[in-house]
């Protein structure tokens, strides 16, 4: 006679065998006593080892877990602000030191004929200008006491720095970080 | 009535960091039989258990709540183990050899154990001692169907094998249980009584 394979003997003990092939081997267990015999000690060694105790954490497990989870959740607010401030901080510089440069006549020497390099820094220095003109005359008013109102030289200047910090923004996420592999 | 893993899921989503302490502790023990029975150290089983948690807490946005979420944890705990295993040059995963091979019962010279000596104190106590002198390999796939109560399927997607690696798996570790144990108690269980055959002769069966 021959007997069922493991599989059979699998398929049966945890009942994935169709209705067909389990009706023929349990007619073959019915009429076979090693098979039955297989069965059985199959089953009873699974029953064992489903009964054996769970392995258990220490006690202080899920408060050190939680503990870590939710100090690395606050780890990242703060980190994320500090990046942020580092990176605003750091575009105020920058534009700082343009601007600067820019609008200081001393630190060019003038010429006749302007090179190439200074008319393409031209529209940057027409928005310095005006930066500074605005800045220079909004704070006259201040020390006098007088409010005025917007002029076009704070929205130029709003403008720029807008467009400014977005393209800053972007050269950060997407090439430096990128370079950088920075995961944040 | 009993929030579900998904309800808890959703309210950690939402904002409510604290309630995945109550999803640890729903699953813990189960999680932690499985580490420990692939990496043989409690320490290290813990250890891995809290990286695992800590993975799972960082990948619950890609959670979908349809799926069980017993069995994608499993998953992380699962492959932690197995990176620290590969790391200390331990194989777990998928080998030509486990697949190829089927099993037939061979003929049994042994008389049967009876009944009550598997329900006993000792009996019990042999086969927590020869799982763990199972290697990693085995002793995962026979607590995920035991412990975990997984079927093929589950277990196929939790360690990423074929099904025929995690049949032949379960087999190879149930074998090697029966002889251990058989062995122990003086030849009286039928461990020797299953022998690896060709695939070709199964149609023989019945």
């Amino acid at each position: 006679m021959n007997h069922l394979t493991q599989e059979e003997i699998d398929g049966l003990s945890d009942g994935s065998l169709n209705p067909e092939h389990r009706a023929r081997v349990e007619t073959h267990v019915a009429a076979c006593a090693r098979c039955a015999r297989e069965l059985r000690l199959q089953q009873n060694l699974g029953k064992a080892i489903a009964q054996l105790p769970l392995e258990k954490t220490s006690v202080e497990f899920t408060g050190r877990l939680m503990e870590r989870i939710l100090s690395s959740q606050k780890a990242t607010v703060w980190s994320r602000l500090l990046l942020h401030a580092g990176n605003v901080f750091a575009m105020m510089l920058v534009l700082g030191v343009i601007g600067y440069v820019l609008t200081t006549p001393k630190l060019f020497v003038k010429s006749e004929q302007p090179s190439a390099v200074t008319k393409s820094f031209k529209p940057f220095q027409q928005f310095y200008s005006d930066a500074r003109s605005f800045l220079t005359s909004r704070s006259e008013q201040l020390n006098q006491g007088v409010l005025g109102t917007s002029s076009p030289h704070a929205f130029r200047l709003l403008t720029f720095a807008l467009i400014t910090l977005v393209v800053l923004g972007a050269f950060d996420r997407y090439v430096i970080r990128r370079i950088m592999h920075l995961k944040l | 009535m009993e929030n579900t893993d998904q309800d808890i899921v959703r309210s950690i989503l939402a904002g409510e960091k604290r309630a995945y302490a109550e999803l640890v502790n729903r699953h813990k023990d189960r999680a932690m039989t499985l580490a420990y029975r692939m990496l043989k150290n409690r320490e290290d089983a813990e250890e891995a258990l809290q990286d695992a948690f800590v993975r799972a807490f960082n990948a619950l946005p890609r959670f979908e709540c349809k799926s069980n979420f017993s069995t994608w944890l499993y998953r992380i705990v699962y492959n932690v183990c197995a990176s620290l295993l590969s790391k200390k040059r331990e194989e777990i995963h998928y080998s030509l050899d486990d697949a190829e091979q089927n099993y037939r019962i061979a003929p049994s010279s042994t008389e049967e154990l009876p009944d009550v000596q598997f329900e006993s104190g000792e009996f019990r106590q042999a086969v927590q001692e020869e799982i763990d002198r199972l290697s990693a390999k085995y002793s995962s796939v026979l607590t995920m169907f035991y412990v975990q109560e997984m079927g093929y399927e589950e277990i196929m997607g939790v360690t990423g094998m074929p099904l025929g690696t995690v049949k032949a798996r379960l087999f190879r570790a149930r074998t090697m249980l029966r002889d251990a144990l058989g062995s122990r108690f003086q030849g009286e269980m039928a461990g020797a009584a299953m022998r690896p055959i060709s695939l070709h002769k199964k149609e023989n069966a019945i």
